[in-house]
């Protein structure tokens, strides 16, 4: 599950992200690491639902009513 | 599965859909493509005000790009870069970007858009219509009296991959777009150049075999973003004259 979840990430990095960066050209994220590569470390080190949610969340945070700016996984991990 | 199948049906597929049909019944001619056209400019200039955001965004950006050059001198790493670019933004509360959300949102709402432009001339389609909205028996897919848009057109695929193309072109122009310039690092450049090639090649010949009513609304969704790019950059051209001043 883990492994799919990874693979369906990466794809949606390599393949999707710059499809929809044409179509949307000013809509990219707010913060660093962009919230498909947080997600992608949120799900490696904290399993699937764990990271999925961590995932969820940051994506519902990268609105323009955000602040935006350096929010990284590892910080979370950490504590 | 089916469960989120029928919210997306009733939430989005059905509302567009039912508006489809109502703007083919009022506009003169009943002409499915000038309903297309319609719709998705329509639903373009709801979508405007995020731009518009980003376009101020990138001015009050321009006046900062001293000290950001300043800042990428020190910093050699790219992925630092790219850190210390986004904290740059917090603290002076700009963000070129409008963020991840509003696309998820968008998403869902182009695909239904999508499905609808391709399912719309089945017959069956139109029992998925609300009683108040009239029923106009068949649908004329006749775009123009030239285009049949029921069936794959060449000439629209060919069209929808050229306007991706001026498209892709004007977004890419620049290659100095403020705050930009950093995130794109190598990997994005490389990317960017087969893009600019790559996609509208590979729209072309998914356009090739689907109903013509796909590649004509790709062609006025490009159009569109064409359009609002263009004034981006002209913004953008004239702030940078005054600050040269």
């Amino acid at each position: 599950m883990k492994e799919i979840l990874l693979s369906v990430l990466k794809i949606y990095k390599i393949v999707l992200s710059p499809i929809i960066s044409t179509v949307f050209p000013y809509y990219g994220c707010r913060f660093w690491p962009t919230c498909s590569d947080y997600t992608y470390k949120a799900v490696e080190t904290l399993g699937v639902v764990k990271g999925s949610f961590m995932g969820i969340k940051r994506v519902i945070r990268c609105s323009p009513f955000s602040k935006g700016g350096a929010d990284d996984i590892n910080i979370y991990h950490k504590i | 599965m089916d469960f989120f199948i029928t919210i997306f049906n009733e939430a989005l597929y059905r509302p567009i859909f039912n508006f489809l049909i109502f703007v083919y019944n009022v506009i003169p001619g009943r002409d499915f493509g000038i309903a297309i056209i319609i719709v998705t400019i329509l639903l373009r200039i709801l979508l405007f005000p995020l731009a518009h955001k980003a376009l101020k965004s990138q001015k009050a950006l321009q006046e900062l790009q001293p000290k950001i050059k300043e800042m990428q001198g020190k910093i050699k790493n790219k992925e630092e870069q790219a850190k210390k670019l986004l904290e740059f933004y917090k603290e002076n509360k700009i963000n070129p970007f409008s963020g991840c959300l509003p696309i998820l949102i968008q998403l869902p709402i182009l695909i239904a858009l999508y499905r609808v432009f391709l399912h719309g001339l089945d017959p069956s389609s139109l029992d998925a219509l609300y009683p108040f909205i009239q029923n106009p028996g068949t649908i004329n897919p006749t775009f123009l009296s030239i285009i049949d848009l029921s069936k794959p057109n060449y000439w629209l695929a060919i069209l929808a991959g050229v306007s991706q193309y001026i498209q892709s072109k004007a977004t890419f122009q620049k290659k100095d777009k403020p705050g930009q310039g950093m995130l794109n690092s190598d990997f994005s450049k490389s990317m960017t150049m087969s893009f600019l090639y790559v996609m509208p090649v590979f729209l072309v010949v998914i356009s090739w075999k689907l109903p013509a009513g796909l590649p004509l609304y790709w062609v006025i969704t490009m159009l569109f973003s064409w359009g609002q790019q263009v004034i981006v950059n002209k913004g953008f051209k004239k702030t940078l004259s005054t600050v040269d001043k």
